[in-house]
């Protein structure tokens, strides 16, 4: 069965739920603003009055979209397989024509979308509560939205290797907001890896969650470019492959535990 | 006390919680070294107190998270069968510790900046800081209790409520001046700036910067007994639109 065909279902109905539950969506955003409001008028307070070299006008753009960046990425997966697991009906899935993982990457893009539906709508606001401005050259444009696509897919592999945890263990209170408070503070969501004291920014450069925000918004702001956008390209394909890679050993490992309640 | 490693795990998760979001206040000391006259030191011991009166609000609250789902199955009936008030019986009934990790950031961080920030200790600055505190827990208690009443009415308060604890967490840990002019009044009549603001104004001595008269900075426990006040009544009339299972 082509397992394309069960991602159009899958997306649509959690973009539906999204919808239905407007009130979750919009408070989040409401929230995702907020905090795209904070962190500008810190890092212009901090600018105006201390010793600061690099430029103020950048930086805004760049924990504006890095804000956006975090809200587009802010659904997880793994509290619905923890369900799943939980209730023994994992097992429904598993026993589908179409694969298992392509379901649990199916519903992460799905959140993915969710979030992009209120995300649009809420773009003059962010220009008010914060600071955007157009790509640095059209090919800064171009390449952001290459780049974005593989964080993007970047993000959704993540997720889904840290939901067949699930398979392990149970049940792991905590683990969705501790994966969110890990991938956004080393995706540069606060602060460009360029700002973190040395030792700080070398850890964050080895993990791959720079991926999801740094690395594209650099480009988008041409402080990334020419060759060096396409070495940060290079680097997030690689990133990609390995946890596809990842991803499908994991499962085969998951498989083989599957373990129903009472069964 | 009986799923202790879950406690542990659990304070462990507020603190890396709280850890993450301080260290964003941390990055940008590190690039700029002042916000507004307002050094490293300083910035602890404000974002400290904020955090502590958070927490204190926060811990006996804990179970108020599981009002929606009481109100919507019609478990609230049974506190409305036995003679004490409802709402202490709802509050007594579970006590959850997920202040914990709160707490214990808060702790650390007022810890640190305690001894190296310019502060006079003397009775009074004691009394003023502990009442402040106080205060401080009971505005953000009491707002939280009043939003939440709110689901006797509507049955889901949850996005609500999560908003607000987001402006308090995001806008409260920072000096007012960062802000414009529309914004530092809206943070004061909310009032956030009351909760932590005003109090390490005071007591580090930066009246200077107060674009209010300075007595308003001393009005966080009064007001914090108003809000109270207001939280009890609010509740009070709320609860008679409880419908129980007849919806």
């Amino acid at each position: 069965m082509n397992p394309c065909s069960v991602y159009r279902p899958i997306i649509t109905c959690r973009v539906r739920e999204a919808l239905v539950f407007r009130a979750n969506s919009i408070t989040l955003g409401a929230g995702a603003l907020v905090q795209i409001f904070l962190v500008n008028a810190v890092w212009t307070a901090a600018h105006r009055s201390g010793t600061f070299e690099q430029p103020l006008d950048p930086l805004l753009v760049y924990v504006t979209l890095a804000g956006l960046h975090a809200w587009l990425l802010s659904g997880s997966v793994l509290p619905y397989v923890q369900r799943q697991v939980n209730r023994g009906a994992h097992i429904f899935e598993i026993l589908r024509p179409s694969g298992y993982l392509s379901q649990v990457t199916a519903h992460q893009l799905g959140l993915i979308a969710g979030a992009l539906l209120f995300i649009v709508p809420a773009l003059p606001i962010a220009l008010l509560v914060g600071s955007l401005s157009p790509p640095h050259t059209v090919s800064s444009g171009l390449l952001y939205v290459v780049s974005l696509t593989l964080g993007l897919g970047i993000h959704v592999l993540l997720c889904v290797l840290v939901s067949l945890s699930a398979f392990w263990t149970l049940q792991i209170d905590g683990l969705t907001l501790l994966y969110r408070i890990i991938s956004q503070f080393f995706a540069g969501t606060f602060a460009p890896l360029s700002l973190f004291p040395g030792w700080l920014a070398a850890i964050a450069e080895l993990l791959p969650f720079q991926a999801t925000t740094y690395l594209p918004i650099t480009v988008y702001l041409g402080e990334v470019s020419g060759t060096d956008a396409l070495w940060a390209i290079a680097h997030q394909l690689l990133w990609l492959a390995a946890l596809t890679l990842a991803a499908i050993a994991v499962w085969r490992r998951a498989q083989r535990r599957v373990v129903v309640q009472g069964g | 006390m009986q799923y202790k490693t879950n406690f542990i795990s659990m304070t462990l998760l507020g603190v890396i919680y709280q850890a993450s979001a301080f260290s964003f206040v941390a990055i940008v000391m590190y690039n700029s070294g002042v916000i507004d006259g307002w050094v490293f030191e300083e910035i602890c011991f404000l974002y400290g107190l904020r955090l502590l009166a958070h927490a204190l609000s926060v811990l006996p609250l804990s179970h108020l998270w599981t009002l929606d789902s009481m109100v919507r199955e019609a478990e609230f009936d049974r506190y409305l069968l036995r003679p004490m008030s409802p709402f202490l019986q709802f509050l007594t009934s579970k006590f959850q510790m997920n202040a914990a990790g709160d707490l214990l950031v808060a702790v650390i961080v007022l810890g640190y900046a305690f001894p190296r920030v310019d502060i006079d200790f003397n009775p009074a600055t004691v009394a003023y800081l502990t009442a402040s505190v106080a205060g401080g827990a009971l505005i953000e208690a009491s707002i939280q209790v009043s939003v939440a009443s709110l689901v006797f009415r509507t049955l889901n308060t949850m996005s609500f409520r999560i908003f607000t604890d987001t402006i308090f967490n995001l806008t409260g840990s920072y000096p007012l001046t960062i802000f414009s002019g529309f914004t530092q009044s809206l943070l004061i009549a909310i009032p956030v700036s009351f909760v932590a603001y005003f109090p390490a104004v005071v007591t580090l001595g930066k009246e200077g910067e107060l674009n209010v008269p300075h007595w308003v900075a001393f009005l966080t426990f009064p007001i914090g007994l108003l809000l109270l006040l207001g939280a009890a009544v609010t509740w009070k009339s709320q609860m008679r639109h409880y419908q129980s299972s007849g919806h």
